[in-house]
């Protein structure tokens, strides 16, 4: 957008400095009526010719500028150069390619996993604990000592 | 353009590595402190059977004493006889602290209780082992008349402990299952996030949209079967039923664990098809 601007300001300043310039231009043959050589009809014939190659010049200046203006190959290149140097971080200037983060899902896919072999180890503990049978002779030997 | 296209791109492929080996890492962390606090959990537990060798000894020893006395009554077999029943007394109540000791050290190293939990069932597992510790106090200096009444109580507190062993790793499993699927659940909502984004960037989601329902309905099937085991495990109030309840609830915690399982191998479906969208994505970029 900025460099649109930019383009049609200069397309006007050349614009000015075509008109100041065609002025000019028709300044000089009044001078030299003033010397009194050429007739007035000669004069504007020549005027006339001189500020239609001028129009048909800016015409054509105008489409070309136009066309520069207009130019979007490289719309993406001031992000991307920005990016490369590191001023700004890669992700904000791809916005076609979309953020999938695939290792994060893969991460937690992973814990989960290593979680589930912590419930295994866990289940195999404890049904150790429950099933203790080490002590199983404990009550009848109490019931000695109780005698 | 092209090339700085590509250079973007590859950029990006490098940080998904980067996240990937991150992954792996975080696996392998939580591996290791259930590798560690399994290795605490049996060298505690290690200890507990060899005091279980000792006291089979002991026990031994005073069976034969006794025999001796009865056989030879005597002052001093008597006196041998009374000797050894306080010893294997004594070592009766350290056995019992050993084995509660055990599963204290397996309830507080374990990283996946909530803390909250954690510290309820430790706190009834110390009280226990407070009160045999009272009972140990007096046991090398006590009459025959007081080795029996610390016997009969020891024997009491025994009929009970087994009930509530089973009581208590019921507590343990049913807060071990919810913490498991507290992660599952955390996991769902960030997938659902992230299929999500997928949807905005124009993918076609649908086939995840379905694995992550189904991936919801396996957490919620396991909810259920954790909430039935803990209701068996909190019906135990006796020996005569906690066999009986214990199987029930057991077989619900099998379940609910099948119920994880296979809710994970949905989420390793939705990896997968995952990594399909962004490979798409990938090759679309460039």
């Amino acid at each position: 957008m900025q460099k649109k601007v930019y383009f049609l300001a200069g397309a006007a300043v050349i614009i000015i400095a075509v008109v100041v310039g065609a002025c000019w231009h028709f300044q000089g043959p009044k001078t030299g009526v003033q010397v009194g050589v050429p007739s007035e009809k000669e004069g504007l014939s020549q005027t006339e010719k001189l500020l239609n190659q001028e129009t048909g010049s800016l015409s054509q200046d105008i489409s070309d500028l136009e066309i520069i203006a207009e130019d979007e190959n490289l719309e993406t290149l001031e992000g991307d150069l920005s990016a490369v140097s590191g001023e700004t971080p890669l992700e904000q200037e791809l916005p076609s390619t979309p953020g999938i983060d695939v290792g994060e899902v893969e991460s937690l896919e992973s814990e989960l996993s290593a979680e589930l072999d912590g419930i295994s180890s866990d289940l195999t503990d404890l049904e150790g604990l429950e099933e203790d049978a080490s002590l199983d002779s404990l009550d009848a030997s109490l019931s000695g000592l109780a005698e | 353009m092209k090339n700085l296209n590509k250079f973007i791109i590859r950029c990006l492929v490098g940080v998904m590595a980067l996240g990937l080996l991150a992954s792996a890492a975080s696996a392998t962390s939580l591996r290791t402190r259930h590798q560690e606090a399994r290795a605490k959990y049996q060298a505690a537990r290690a200890q507990y059977l060899k005091e279980v060798n000792w006291w089979k000894t002991t026990r031994q020893q005073f069976v034969n004493a006794r025999a001796k006395y009865r056989k030879f009554k005597n002052a001093g077999n008597k006196a041998a006889y009374e000797k050894q029943a306080r010893v294997f007394l004594e070592k009766t109540v350290n056995v019992l602290i050993k084995k509660l000791e055990s599963l204290k050290n397996w309830v507080s190293n374990r990283p996946s209780l909530p803390e909250s939990e954690r510290q309820a069932i430790v706190a009834e597992i110390e009280q226990d082992i407070n009160w045999l510790k009272s009972k140990k106090s007096g046991i090398a200096t006590a009459s025959p008349a007081q080795i029996r009444e610390k016997a009969k109580e020891i024997r009491e507190y025994w009929r009970n402990h087994r009930v509530r062993v089973k009581r208590i790793i019921g507590q343990i499993w049913a807060a071990r299952l919810g913490w498991a699927i507290e992660r599952f659940e955390s996991v769902s909502s960030k997938v659902s996030a992230k299929i999500e984004e997928l949807k905005a960037a124009g993918k076609d989601t649908s086939q995840l949209e379905a694995w992550l329902a189904d991936f919801n309905q396996k957490i919620e099937t396991a909810k259920e079967k954790k909430d039935k085991a803990r209701e068996k495990y909190q019906a135990i109030s006796s020996l005569a039923d906690a066999n009986q309840f214990f199987k029930q609830a057991h077989q619900f915690i099998k379940e609910a664990n099948q119920s994880l399982r296979e809710a994970h191998k949905k989420l390793v479906d939705i990896v997968k098809e995952m990594k399909r969208l962004a490979a798409l994505a990938e090759t679309e970029g460039e």
